[in-house]
């Protein structure tokens, strides 16, 4: 058969040999907590255990090149792992470190910003936050106006970033600041690695309707940051953002290995209670989750084979949001009238309940935060606007 | 692992849509259906000699032995000029059952269904079901064989069949008759279809069949008959991809060209973004597509889950494509003289045989209810070794 998605010999033995290493490595307080998460992110006392086995094994960021402490595996490799560890129920470890900082600094960074920073990152010493979005500058991110001035061999930035997701337990910011006014918006953007615990920041936290302290406002008054610390050249910063998008996009696998997570956690939900898949309309959403799952799984695949363009990256960010969104509100229609009942106490699994009443309890604060899924990252608007100028009509 | 076409399907697809785009004309489609058989004849023995008749079929019995990818291809390439030849209804179900379930001697007429002469349809689902085909046709011993007694309402492909391919309930469970087209006490009443194609209303009265024109002996033959039938559902969602990326196409270009309020349509963005939903749909279609071919390859849940699937998602896709290109075509959409209308028909056309979207979906619910594990991980999670 000329289609074919079955792996090799080889493949499903390196499949088999993670699939062990995880079983034998996994914390179970970290299986627990990321079965029991209701936010976007994975806390660090959930993720950091598991950063440390990995770390240990030489397994924290695999795909990197050997000589920056990776183990140089192939995209179908990297997918593998990912998929492995979603199935595991592993958390994601440092996901800005390894998605934004980590590619930035190796492709856009000095030797010295790589030998100060990747180490660090790769050990999970350092816990990096996300400083892109202002009060004003969401989906126009282009617009922001945090300013980094010239001053000697360091930059003084004045400003405040929003959004930051667990900055709040981060030591370390990546920021995109406007270093220089003249010209368009895009022209005067410089990327800078922030010292979370440098005079003049101060983080003030954002709670959510989910219940969940995640994000942050990080106020900038004079922080004085080192030119060393700037990746890349003054008015970069927009190229290296290109960039990083462009590096997200081949990194397949995660969106949907998250989704098949999700859908096993509302299937689990539906196994507690017999009645539950009895509930007017609850068998038919699943089917059609089911079929809308599989069909992105093998979106992504494609994407993973045959490369992965802006089209592509922003229809898996569209379509994945969307499935999460349908995941959880299927979950708390099959919870029926249960859901009314609320539990602010966070993280879930402080509290002395069997684990049955703790997923059924983390049901309507999970769907509550997922409404964000379809706003950051690229609201859905902003995709459908880059799909609309880039498929293609053959 | 591979999601492309090779060099060869890709040769195959180019002289396909080249025959087609010169063959198959929108404006003269009315009178075509009008004519004597409902289709081009003429087109039909190109399409012969050209061998894609011999693509469904196996090497033993005169085809080209291809996978569900090679003929794909031909299926999707019809589609995209609303072809009306029954290279689905004949070659691939009719030619497909008589090769699945017939005995050596009982597939000897496929040489004709090869080179064209020869017409099958399969006359099977009476009334579409969750689970599959409804058959109440009966099958009782008579002097000399069977006789059969049922109706089979609006099938596809059947009013130019020269041979029909009947199932009927004997008492052994489903069997599948060779039933010639002049046999006594079958009327074949011709009946238009939604989209123009002509199908007949098949009513068995008492008709005679010789014990060897029951395909493979007196057997149950639904597992293997429906098997078949996934073949078709699968080139039929093909085809089906043919037909909306033509409706991307026309509708981008509508939408470019179309000025209203000083601008053309796609300056607004309520425009591109559902022009953007359809592309999503699309892409989204042809992957479930690419994962019920190779499903084929497939048993049991693992078959079900990704025939349903490609059926499902095709069909989700095809309705807000179809409903889509109507909606920003304005009025001209809802006319006759616009191909566009004439695609969303055969997407109605589409979800209303084998099993609609809903249909489809609860299929799947009900293999996810029963064993969840292979939905809660990657595919390639659950993957096992070759023996």
């Amino acid at each position: 058969m000329s289609f074919d998605i079955a792996l090799s010999a080889e493949q499903l033995d390196f499949r088999d040999e993670m699939r062990a290493f995880i079983e034998a490595h996994l914390p179970d307080a970290s299986r627990r907590g990321v079965e029991l998460n209701v936010a976007s992110m994975f806390e660090p006392e959930i993720s950091r255990p598991w950063h440390g086995v990995l770390h240990a094994q030489g397994l924290a960021a695999p795909g990197w090149p050997v000589e920056h402490g990776g183990r140089g595996w192939d995209a179908v490799q990297q997918y593998i792992w990912r998929m492995e560890c979603w199935r595991a129920r592993a958390p994601a470890i440092s996901p800005f470190g390894m998605r934004l900082v980590a590619p930035a600094i190796m492709t856009f960074g000095t030797e010295a910003q790589k030998a100060e920073f990747l180490p660090r990152l790769l050990s999970g010493e350092d816990y990096w936050c996300q400083g892109f979005s202002e009060p004003g500058a969401g989906s126009d991110l282009a617009s922001l106006r945090c300013q980094a001035k010239r001053d000697g061999d360091h930059y003084i930035l004045n400003g405040t970033k929003l959004w930051q997701t667990h900055a709040h337990h981060s030591n370390w910011m990546i920021t995109l600041v406007r270093t220089d006014d003249g010209g368009r918006p895009q022209e005067g953007v410089s990327c800078l690695l922030v010292d979370l615990r440098a005079p003049g920041v101060t983080i003030r936290p954002i709670h959510t309707i989910g219940g969940d302290h995640e994000v942050n406002q990080v106020f900038l008054d004079d922080v004085r940051i080192p030119v060393a610390h700037r990746v890349g050249d003054e008015g970069q910063g927009w190229a290296i953002t290109k960039f990083l998008l462009e590096e997200e996009r081949r990194s397949a696998g995660n969106a949907v290995g998250r989704l098949r997570y999700s859908f096993g956690g509302l299937l689990r939900l539906l196994a507690h209670e017999p009645g539950r898949w009895g509930v007017p309309g609850v068998e038919a959403r699943v089917g059609q989750i089911a079929v809308d799952l599989d069909a992105l799984e093998m979106v992504d695949l494609g994407q993973l084979l045959n490369g992965a363009e802006a089209f592509d990256a922003s229809l898996m960010k569209l379509r994945a949001s969307q499935l999460e969104q349908a995941i959880s509100e299927a979950a708390v229609l099959a919870l029926g009238r249960a859901a009314l009942r609320w539990e602010p106490v966070r993280p879930l699994e402080m509290l002395s309940l069997p684990d049955v009443a703790l997923e059924a309890l983390a049901v309507v604060p999970r769907h509550l935060n997922g409404r964000a899924r379809t706003i950051y990252g690229g609201a859905s608007e902003v995709q459908l606007d880059i799909i609309s100028k880039t498929y293609k009509n053959n | 692992m591979n999601l492309r076409y090779n060099d060869e399907q890709v040769m195959l697809s180019d002289s396909a849509r080249r025959l087609l785009a010169d063959r198959v004309d929108f404006t003269t489609r009315a009178a075509v259906l009008a004519g004597e058989a409902g289709f081009d004849r003429a087109l039909w023995r190109e399409m012969a000699e050209m061998g894609w008749l011999a693509v469904p079929l196996p090497e033993r019995d005169g085809g080209l032995g291809g996978d569900p990818a090679d003929i794909g291809v031909i299926a999707e390439a019809m589609g995209e000029v609303l072809a009306v030849e029954p290279f689905l209804t004949s070659a691939v179900l009719g030619a497909g059952v008589l090769s699945a379930l017939g005995d050596d001697a009982q597939r000897q007429p496929l040489a004709d269904a090869v080179s064209g002469e020869l017409i099958l349809a399969l006359a099977d689902d009476e009334a579409g079901g969750l689970t599959g085909s409804t058959v109440s046709t009966t099958a009782v011993r008579a002097a000399d064989g069977w006789m059969l007694n049922g109706v089979k309402p609006v099938v596809p492909g059947a009013a130019a069949a020269d041979v029909l391919l009947v199932s009927a309930r004997t008492e052994s469970g489903v069997g599948v008759f060779c039933i010639p087209r002049d046999a006594a006490g079958l009327t074949l009443e011709p009946v238009a279809l939604l989209d123009g194609v002509r199908g007949a209303d098949v009513t068995l009265i008492d008709v005679r069949a010789a014990g060897a024109a029951l395909l493979g002996g007196a057997v149950d033959v639904r597992g293997r008959l429906d098997a078949v039938i996934d073949q078709a559902v699968i080139a039929a969602c093909f085809e089906m991809l043919g037909g909306l990326s033509v409706l991307m196409r026309v509708t981008h270009e509508y939408c470019g060209a179309r000025v209203q309020f000083g601008r053309p349509l796609s300056a607004f963005q309520t425009v591109r973004h559902q022009l953007a939903a359809m592309a999503v749909a699309l892409e989204e279609a042809r992957a479930a597509a690419r994962l019920g071919a190779i499903a084929l390859n497939a048993q049991g849940a693992a078959r079900v889950r990704g025939v349903s699937s490609a059926k499902a998602k095709v069909g989700r896709s095809a309705r807000l494509i179809s409903n889509a290109a109507v909606q920003l075509h304005g009025g001209m959409g809802v006319t006759e003289e616009l191909n566009v209308g004439a695609y969303l028909k055969r997407a109605l056309s589409f979800d209303l045989q084998f099993g609609a979207v809903e249909t489809h979906e609860l299929r799947v619910a009900a293999l996810v209810r029963s064993d969840a594990t292979p939905f809660t991980q990657a595919m390639m999670c659950g993957q096992e070794r070759a023996a």
